[in-house]
């Protein structure tokens, strides 16, 4: 009879749960924030975010042009040096070599 | 359990940490750009010193170079002044005329050239690398490198405005059309049908003619 009255006791004692379900509760939370920051990393996703404008601003102040790649017009679509799109490659009809 | 003491401490830190990361990649970022328009500034000014006419190609280029250090010098952040500054480095020597236009310039410019093998259409102006360390190291926790290749961060940044023609180049141009033109005349007697080939012997040399241009040089 006193053994049961002691189980009793035990049993109703919740002393220790608040902390396991805190544990149990980070575990999952730091898992989920481990299994996000691999993710991040493994897609490049902030490099993804931050390369293609870096790029463009060096295409600016290299080749004087946002594009990425210079291309022709028509059906050939051909592709040229980035220095072809940059406004002093237009065709500024000299008078010593008239179009 | 229902004491809650401490609570605002652990969510001030984290909102902080947070506030102060968010503060640091803005601050980077917007610095960076400010930075490269400075840049793009100093040599689009020494490109406009070098673009206006002078006694030579050298002084030119001399009124450039000058400029050039000037420009780079009232901002140590961008050079270190003479040491490796952390933040940024602008290279302390622009590449200027003609080294530009090789960089440069589309086959379809290099080409096009008239009879007397000028190129038409100039590439001429200055040019400098700027690397951008500040951004190149930023490095955001658990999420990784900011930026993939970090050499893309040296940029090129370059000012085309061409060059007037100076006044060494003026004056030759002259003595040229007076060697290939006028000292080339025949006598009028020569003209006449007949006559030889001989040069108009009154003409004095190039080396002593008094050149009197309509807009000077």
């Amino acid at each position: 009879m006193a053994k049961l009255n002691g189980l009793k006791k035990i049993s109703l004692n919740q002393k220790g749960q608040l902390a396991i379900e805190a544990i149990l509760l980070m575990s999952v939370l730091v898992g989920a924030f481990l299994l996000f920051s691999r993710t991040m990393q493994q897609n490049k996703v902030i490099q993804k975010l931050f390369d293609k404008p870096m790029k463009s601003l060096s295409n600016m102040t290299t080749y004087g042009t946002w594009k990425e790649d210079c291309q022709g017009f028509g059906k050939l679509k051909t592709k040229f040096n980035l220095a072809n799109c940059h406004p002093n490659s237009i065709n500024r009809g000299l008078s010593s070599n008239p179009n | 359990m229902k004491n809650n003491s401490g609570f605002i401490a652990a969510e001030f830190l984290f909102a902080f940490t947070m506030i102060i990361g968010c503060g640091i990649l803005i601050f980077v970022l917007t610095f960076t750009l400010t930075t490269i328009e400075i840049a793009q500034y100093i040599t689009w000014s020494a490109a406009r010193s070098y673009a206006v006419g002078n006694l030579s190609e050298a002084d030119s280029n001399k009124a450039a170079t000058t400029k050039y250090k000037n420009l780079t010098g009232m901002f140590p952040l961008l050079t270190g002044q003479g040491n490796s500054s952390p933040w940024f480095e602008m290279s302390l020597k622009p590449i200027i005329g003609a080294a530009v236009e090789a960089q440069v310039s589309p086959s379809s410019s290099r080409d096009n050239k008239d009879s007397g093998q000028q190129i038409r259409q100039s590439w001429d102006g200055v040019a400098a690398d700027i690397d951008l360390k500040l951004f190149k190291g930023l490095q955001i926790p658990f999420l990784g490198k900011i930026i993939s290749d970090p050499e893309s961060l040296v940029f090129k940044v370059r000012s085309h405005l061409m060059r007037h023609p100076s006044e060494d180049e003026c004056l030759s141009f002259f003595k040229d059309k007076y060697q290939k033109g006028i000292l080339q005349l025949k006598t009028p007697k020569d003209l006449s049908p007949g006559g030889g080939q001989t040069e108009w012997k009154d003409i004095p040399a190039a080396a002593s003619i008094v050149l009197i241009e309509d807009n000077g040089c």
